[in-house]
């Protein structure tokens, strides 16, 4: 191993000395064992898909594509606008990052509008999991429908927790806590979003490009 | 350091970070703290878990005598939860980890105190939510530690609950892994490589790895689980299409695939896992060839922590070598779900994890808690659990050998002297219990003062007071070429 | 190469390159989709994942700047993969040969 010595953080007794590269780290950390949360249920996903084909395809057929495609946009615009607050920071403009933040949330916000209006929609036709609708159908559908509500519900648990999170980042870019010489909460917060993201990326195509 | 001035700085114990009372441990982000938080909720559920399990021998001596066949499913459920999830598998990390982690790599604290103080918290409420389940109203699980659909989807019981109790825990165990690993990267002293690091150093490394990237996957199946019972999402119910075994099957896959033999898997499949156990088996016999070779005309002082770390040696061997017969295809359609698979599971998880644990606690304990011990009373208590201890579960080979299920309330008349010896085994290791943890609290209320030093240790936990000050080190320790 | 950390927290990616970045996924969400209409069925769900994974790509390395990150983290994300895809053949091992 190479000597990284100087690197690393010097703590003195007492004095709570930040670790920029501990906080990255951590944070990736973080988003492998999501990784992995998340494989498990792709995994389940493949293995019904390849005993199910044609239901799978009856039951994507439900989905609206147009919708769909509007959210992915939604969710790739506001990855930019955060992205784009983290440079704002780090070139020490505050005032745009609260601003860029900000639209990151309306964007979240909207998309999971969109979502829940997608849920209704589902629901009011009595597709929802264990409904006597959903009972009479094929098994595979059954299977369909769980995993649609379950994947793109734990994702939007995702995405609102991110919202949250951003709404705390907006409150310490607002009072200087995050700023250009230790932007590293909003950083993380931004490496968090864009998994959530990435999600999404293959939640699309698994759900609404099948038919 | 030099001792003069290392006797003057105030332990751990005393600085409570100006809170009072239980709040200064609730609430401290010292490593130390929340070690020893750990260690005695660790050692109480222990201790439950070990009632759970004297009475599931008691059952077993005299098939419903002592209760009837709910509570004994009850009572072996709730035994294998608390000493699975609450017990065996936070054991070292959690406890010996935090405490020591920080002092032998040569730093003050882990890397995210706070979110360590949090996973504490976390830890507490999963036990809290295991503990409703088994006291809310309504039947507590009676389906086994390991879930299985599609019975945990259907039964009746409060199974939502224990499942949601085991995934909060598996959340504080991904987020210590997290710590740990990061704590390790960032944290070293100086001249602290990664092969001057001590070997418990890289335990925790590798621990914590596989705790982040195998807990995620078990985490996922305990919410489809949940999600099963509450909302009829039927992943796992074969009414609804879904397939029980693979609800089995993901949940740790590398793990479970060679619990599901004579499932109705695969051939294909069965042959892969017969292979990947047996690949198994290699890295654990070099470990056990390398252990063995150390003490290889090494000047071994019989020690009680040592006594523990040998007869860990012996115990494991054997669940490992039962291990092999029950992971070749062939014996295992005689072996699967008897009790030969229990005796090799206390084997392995027991004599392997308990008594490494143990060894841990001796070794350990001086530092700790800045108490001695006292050595006779420990050994006595180390020979009669290791004589309980195989007295309790060699006889379970030889059952399950002949064929007696587990997890059975009953049994024809032939397997009566086994379980006999079985329970009056069971019997013995709780006096050897006794013993043990009766010393070590006798220790903690009138032992002698520890020194820094009491067994000429060289790693750096040896080199701080005992009970070591609040962050370790006054200054960080600078390793060099061997001292 | 290992950057050193200064290197890494000076670092300020331009407005430019995320707008580049951003178009770049728009134009492969088009794609995708586009595949899925167009062409013959068997075959879209292949391209479909695959245009997919690429976006994902994009993601980690430009948007998540994986790219300035260390050898270490860039190892332990494909750890992460590798793994999961190892469940996932684990899984078909048993799926695809099982006895109906």
């Amino acid at each position: 191993m190479k000597p990284q010595a100087e690197e690393k953080p010097v703590i003195k007794a007492g004095v709570e000395e930040k670790d920029y590269s501990g906080a990255k780290y951590g944070m990736w950390f973080f988003l492998l064992t999501e990784i992995l949360f998340f494989g498990g249920m792709f995994l389940l996903y493949s293995v019904y898909r390849y005993r199910f084909p044609g239901e799978f395809h009856a039951g994507a057929s439900e989905e609206n594509l147009v919708w769909g495609s509007i959210n992915t946009v939604l969710l790739l615009t506001s990855s930019l606008f955060m992205a784009a607050a983290i440079t704002a920071v780090k070139k020490g403009n505050n005032k745009l990052s609260v601003i860029l933040q900000a639209l990151t949330v309306v964007l979240g916000v909207v998309f999971l509008f969109i979502k829940g209006s997608e849920w209704g929609e589902k629901i009011v036709k009595g597709l929802y999991p264990s409904s006597p609708a959903l009972l009479k159908l094929g098994k595979g559908e059954i299977l369909y429908f769980g995993l649609y509500y379950v994947m793109t519900g734990l994702h939007g648990l995702h995405v609102f927790v991110g919202i949250v999170v951003i709404l705390f980042m907006m409150y310490y870019t607002v009072t200087g806590k995050i700023n250009k010489d230790y932007p590293v909460r909003l950083e993380n917060t931004g490496l968090y979003w864009h998994f959530v993201d990435m999600v999404w990326i293959y939640l699309f195509p698994l759900f609404y490009l099948v038919t | 350091m030099e001792e003069r001035n290392i006797s003057e700085r105030v332990s751990f114990y005393h600085e409570s970070g100006g809170r009072r009372g239980i709040l200064g441990w609730l609430l401290s982000t010292d490593h130390k703290r929340i070690g020893i938080q750990y260690l005695a909720a660790l050692l109480t559920f222990f201790s439950v878990g070990v009632m759970m399990g004297l009475l599931i021998r008691l059952n077993l001596l005299s098939p419903g005598k002592f209760m009837g066949a709910q509570t004994y499913n009850e009572i072996f459920t709730i035994h294998g939860i608390i000493m699975i999830f609450l017990f065996i598998i936070p054991g070292l990390p959690v406890a010996f980890g935090n405490f020591f982690l920080p002092i032998l790599i040569g730093a003050r604290d882990v890397a995210f105190p706070r979110l360590n103080r949090l996973t504490w918290w976390i830890y507490l409420t999963g036990a809290s939510i295991v503990a409703l389940s088994i006291f809310l109203h309504g039947t507590p699980p009676d389906t086994g530690w390991t879930f299985y659909a599609p019975y945990s989807i259907r039964v009746k019981a409060n199974i939502a609950l224990a499942v949601l109790g085991v995934f909060v825990l598996g959340f504080s165990s991904i987020l210590t892994g997290l710590n740990f690993v990061t704590t390790i990267h960032r944290l070293r002293a100086p001249g602290m490589t990664w092969l001057k690091m001590p070997l418990f150093a890289w335990t925790l490394y590798a621990t914590g790895w596989v705790q982040m990237l195998a807990t995620p996957v078990l985490a996922i199946t305990l919410v489809f689980i949940i999600l099963g019972r509450i909302f009829g999402v039927g992943f796992f119910d074969p009414t609804k299409g879904g397939d029980p075994a693979l609800g089995i099957a993901i949940v740790g896959y590398f793990v479970w695939g060679h619990h599901m033999f004579t499932s109705g898997m695969s051939d294909t499949s069965r042959v892969i896992f017969s292979f990947i156990t047996f690949l198994v088996a290699i890295p654990t016999g070099v470990k056990i060839f390398n252990w063995v070779t150390t003490l290889y005309k090494g000047s071994i002082v019989v020690d009680s922590p040592m006594l523990f770390a040998l007869s860990f040696l012996f115990l494991f061997s054997i669940g490992g070598l039962t291990g092999l017969i029950q992971g070749a295809l062939a014996p295992n359609l005689q072996l699967h779900g008897t009790y030969w698979i229990v005796g090799h599971f206390h084997y392995v998880m027991f004599g392997g994890g308990g008594f490494a644990i143990f060894a841990g606690l001796h070794y350990w304990f001086p530092k700790m808690f800045g108490k001695l011990y006292n050595e006779r009373l420990a050994k006595l208590g180390w020979f009669i659990l290791f004589i309980g201890f195989n007295t309790l579960y060699f006889p379970m080979f030889i059952l399950g050998y002949e064929g007696m299920p587990r997890r059975y309330f009953d049994y024809p008349a032939r397997f009566h002297t086994g379980n006999e010896i079985s329970t009056i085994g069971s019997w013995i290791l709780a006096l050897g219990l006794i013993i043990i943890f009766g010393n070590l609290i006798r220790a903690l209320l009138k032992g002698d003062k520890a020194p820094a030093d009491p067994w000429g240790g060289r790693t750096l936990e040896w080199k701080v007071p005992s009970p070591p000050p609040k962050e370790n080190f006054e200054e960080i320790p600078v390793i060099g070429v061997a001292e | 190469m290992e950057r050193t950390e200064g290197e890494q927290r000076a670092r300020i990616v331009s407005y430019r390159t995320y707008i580049m970045t951003w178009l770049f996924l728009l134009f492969l969400l088009a794609l995708n989709i586009s595949v899925s209409q167009v062409l013959v069925k068997g075959i879209t769900v292949l391209l479909n994942i695959i245009i997919a994974s690429c976006m994902a790509v994009t993601n980690l390395v430009f948007f998540m700047n994986l790219r300035y990150e260390g050898k270490f983290l860039r190892l332990m994300v494909s750890m992460a993969i590798l793994v999961l895809t190892l469940i996932i053949l684990f899984t078909f091992s048993d799926v695809l040969f099982r006895a109906r």
